[in-house]
């Protein structure tokens, strides 16, 4: 697969971000983010036949990582669009300011 | 840049095979002939890619190559480790350059993902100017030296 499909998809990007130094289940990553299990599910396996994503089987579980030595080069690009968005996600906060509520 | 992450595509059509072309991306020497005033492009998946830019030389772009499918891909990271104009962080978007071959000749498709609005137009019209050059180095030509970032130094 194209490494730009993998990581031109803002989800994909999302997902590997979650599983970048520490492995989680399908089920963490849908609840840590806005979208269904079965969407996860989907980008997750579209991760593995990259070879982005690492699964390892523990019973009835599977838990997902992100390969860092297959995204190699693609990481700096990862990396700063990480960045860039906790920058953003920051001013924003600091516009807001403190809520009264 | 999530919600602002654009793509800009920039297609030419050269009179060569994708053989003679795939060396202008992969040989450092070949490289600088259509961009920049030297090059280093260290062509496997985890290389450098460093080309500089501008008459003194303010320029520097980096980034790193990812795939290279012989004759037909090369992808690499891209962004400016210096750069008067641009502050794209190095190996911080990606290109993608496609070579298919069309009769006695190839197109040449190069697309460079996840640019930050503020970086497209300057981009866009850089690798305009860019691939007219390779065009003109390749079906063999003088394009003259780069013209980039004259003025902006």
């Amino acid at each position: 697969m194209d490494p730009i499909a993998v990581i031109a998809a803002p989800r994909r990007r999302e997902i590997l971000r979650l599983i970048w130094d520490r492995e989680l289940r399908a089920g963490d990553i849908a609840a840590a983010l806005p979208v269904t299990f079965g969407a996860v599910s989907q980008h997750l396996s579209v991760l593995r036949d990259a070879g982005v994503v690492d699964v390892r089987h523990e019973g009835t579980y599977r838990y997902y990582r992100a390969n860092q030595r297959r995204i190699g080069p693609l990481a700096a690009v990862l990396e700063a669009y990480w960045t860039d968005a906790l920058d953003r996600l920051a001013a924003e906060a600091e516009q807001e300011g403190p809520t009264a509520t | 840049m999530s919600a602002q992450a654009e793509r800009i595509t920039v297609t030419r059509r050269i009179r060569a095979t994708p053989e003679r072309i795939y060396r202008f991306f992969t040989d450092p020497v070949m490289w600088a002939r259509w961009q920049g005033t030297s090059a280093t492009v260290d062509a496997q998946p985890g290389g450098d890619l460093q080309v500089v830019m501008g008459p003194s030389g303010s320029g520097l772009a980096a980034g790193q190559f990812v795939e290279l499918d012989p004759y037909e891909r090369i992808v690499f990271t891209w962004g400016w480790a210096s750069s008067p104009l641009s502050t794209l962080p190095p190996g911080s978007t990606v290109v993608t350059v496609h070579l298919l071959p069309d009769g006695d000749g190839t197109i040449v498709t190069l697309t460079h993902d996840l640019l930050p609005v503020a970086e497209r137009d300057i981009h866009e019209a850089g690798w305009s100017l860019y691939l007219d050059r390779l065009v003109t180095v390749v079906e063999g030509g003088d394009p003259g030296p780069d013209p980039s970032l004259q003025g902006a130094e």
